[in-house]
């Protein structure tokens, strides 16, 4: 053996060129199978490979010259850092522990936004309300068309009121056709959009609140003028508890992100942007479900249950199960 | 110690949670564009083959069922294909993944499942609702002009924010605190180092002498490197820059074969350079003019940067 062939990085590459290449077929395997088709064993050895083979990029940088090495072992750690770091937990475990720990506690971290959010929307429901009784022609200004369902001041009582306890013989199909297309996605969608607005400084998300507050406020006077307050409002809030919450939920994330936008505090604008844009986020992602439920209680229960008390009974259930779900979730788990 | 060749301006380093840094190089605008595109079209096609399965079972109820299902599908489609796959992959989609390209954490930590929430959530204003205006503009507030007017560039502004800034960020990335990087995949191949024929202990040797070492750096060594490697040899070249070598380090060991000189050179070389490394001095360059000659600086050296290994210009330009 001559002194040159002993060269300390041919030397380290031979002794360290096995652990490389188990974690390469691992990494295929995870990229084939995914993490969770891997075996105990290979799981175990993961990070231990991981480790070696960050160890192996720091010796080959200071002892080898060799860039062939070099950059093999930067792309093979940057692909078992990948691997490592990357999201680690199934979805599914990922939702339960989010529903029962994380999305209660962003919204309990949130309460402030959420008390500016809703009472941008009462601000809305309040002003709806009384433009419009004190001068209907502002109605039309204030609700679109197609959520009127042919109802204004100038409908009369009767025909408002069948609209509060049709009895068309609705087939499921068409229930639930109405369900998914309407009372679900559009209500989710502007939900969303509510937070991906929040990014220009909060001040669409005000807009928009109270834009929605105003349409519900005004077809309310249209009901209080006919003396069917108790019956609208038996109406709007079976899921409307549910629905409203949601909608000021995410008008609070939009809040936090304009918040972190306009007033970054201590740290630099962008790093306080992911930070309260994940809670932000993980906020929306639970109005989804929400929303979902809403649309559930909006799109059957409203149109098989005519009995006012009945509606009022859901109402206030629903009410207390939220306040307990918000304020009691979540607050022994470790973080 | 690297001097990674392809796009120095795109290198951003995390320092992983061993203490470790790693660079990375930053996925291109027109990459992730490429990535989404194959992504949107896997939705749209699942979609279409989705409707028209239905299609066929609509006639019992009047299509209300299969198109409410149809509907929903495509809501959870638009709204979490995203985040599925990016939770469920380890950051990448298949879009993304055909592209080689991955989602990571900017500072370096784990990829949480709430960044991965956060950064797709705000597609529907970056995309979704600017391809909506740009397809039907009049259902956006035909009757106010400059209402509409504000809302396009607002929206224009939104999407194009990834080409105005340095990182390539989108809304997304802002707020879900994530960056998007090339998954990178490089072999290992055959050490110099060693000898070229496994049947030969040994490789050959030739003596240089540390003052002949001494005359380059390890840019050189490294543009050697990528010579030594190269596919396809191109035997002109090889001479070319075996004699400019032997000129410069004044070789008196006679006629040999091109390959087997640089082999040897490179092997002499990578051993006294490293040697050198760990007592702390590495010589990044060359010396100027040859052996034996006071160093004169020369107004018309060329920059090791701009050789290309392996082409028809000879790397190494001695004196």
């Amino acid at each position: 053996m001559s002194a040159r062939s002993r060269m300390r990085s041919v030397e380290f590459r031979r002794e360290r060129e096995p652990s490389w290449v188990k974690l390469e077929q691992i990494l295929g395997s995870v990229r084939r199978v995914g993490l969770g088709g891997l075996g105990p064993r290979q799981l175990a050895q993961l990070p231990v490979l991981h480790r070696a083979v960050l160890s192996s990029l720091s010796v080959a940088r200071a002892i080898s010259l060799d860039r062939n090495v070099l950059e093999y072992l930067e792309s093979l750690a940057a692909r078992s850092y990948f691997c490592v770091y990357g999201t680690r937990r199934s979805l599914f475990e990922e939702l339960r522990e989010f529903a029962w720990v994380r999305f209660p506690r962003a919204v309990r971290e949130a309460r402030w936004p959420l008390a500016l959010s809703a009472a941008c929307l009462l601000l809305g429901v309040a002003l709806g309300f009384l433009l419009t009784l004190d001068d209907p022609s502002r109605y039309d200004a204030l609700v679109s068309s197609d959520l009127a369902q042919d109802r204004s001041p100038a409908t009369s009582t009767e025909d408002l009121r069948a609209v509060l306890y049709s009895d068309d013989e609705l087939s499921a199909a068409t229930m639930l056709a109405h369900f998914a297309s309407f009372l679900f996605t559009h209500n989710a969608r502007i939900g969303m959009l509510c937070f991906a607005l929040g990014f220009a400084a909060g001040i669409p998300v005000l807009l928009l609140l109270i834009y929605n507050g105003l349409t519900l406020g005004a077809l309310a006077a249209v009901y209080h003028t006919r003396g069917l307050s108790l019956d609208f409002w038996g109406w709007v809030m079976p899921h409307g508890v549910t629905e409203l919450g949601a909608i000021a939920l995410c008008g609070a994330a939009g809040f936090v992100l304009g918040q972190a936008v306009v007033f970054p505090g201590r740290r630099s604008r962008l790093a306080e942007l992911a930070h309260r844009g994940r809670r932000a986020g993980l906020i929306v992602a639970g109005t989804v479900a929400m929303f979902f439920l809403a649309a559930l209680i909006e799109g059957f229960f409203r149109q098989l249950v005519h009995s006012v008390p009945v509606r009022y009974t859901v109402v206030a259930a629903t009410g207390v199960a939220w306040w307990v779900y918000f304020t009691k979730c979540g607050r022994r788990a470790a973080t | 110690m690297i001097a990674s060749a392809e796009h120095p301006g795109r290198r951003r380093e995390i320092v992983t949670p061993e203490g470790v840094p790693l660079a990375f190089t930053l996925a291109s605008p027109a990459e992730r564009a490429m990535a989404f595109l194959l992504d949107a079209a896997l939705i749209i096609a699942v979609t279409i083959l989705l409707a028209l399965l239905l299609y066929g079972a609509t006639d019992q109820d009047g299509g209300g069922l299969s198109s409410a299902f149809a509907l929903l599908v495509m809501f959870f489609l638009r709204n979490f294909y995203f985040t599925w796959f990016e939770i469920s992959w380890q950051g990448s989609t298949p879009g993304k993944r055909v592209i080689g390209l991955r989602v990571i954490d900017r500072r370096g930590g784990v990829l949480s499942a709430d960044a991965v929430f956060a950064r797709n959530l705000t597609r529907e204003i970056e995309f979704f609702m600017p391809l909506l205006l740009l397809m039907f503009p009049e259902i956006f507030d035909p009757d106010a002009p400059v209402r509409h007017l504000f809302t396009i560039l607002w929206m224009l502004a939104l999407a194009a924010l990834p080409l105005l800034n340095r990182d390539h960020l989108r809304v997304g990335d802002l707020v879900g605190g994530t960056l998007v990087v090339h998954a990178p995949k490089t072999k290992l191949l055959r050490d110099l180092g060693t000898a070229a024929d496994p049947k030969r202990d040994e490789p050959p040797e030739f003596g240089f002498t540390p003052a002949q070492l001494d005359m380059y750096g390890v840019r050189e060594l490294q543009v050697l490197e990528d010579l030594l490697r190269t596919r396809r040899h191109e035997a002109r070249t090889m001479r070319d820059v075996a004699e400019r070598i032997q000129h410069k380090i004044a070789w008196s060991g006679g006629k040999l074969k091109p390959r087997d000189f640089l082999d040897a050179f490179y092997r002499a070389q990578r051993a006294r350079l490293e040697h050198e490394l760990l007592l702390g001095k590495a010589r990044e360059r060359k010396r100027e003019g040859r052996l034996g000659q006071p160093d004169t600086p020369r107004r018309d050296d060329r920059q090791p940067d701009d050789q290309q290994p392996g082409s028809q210009q000879p790397d190494d330009q001695g004196t």
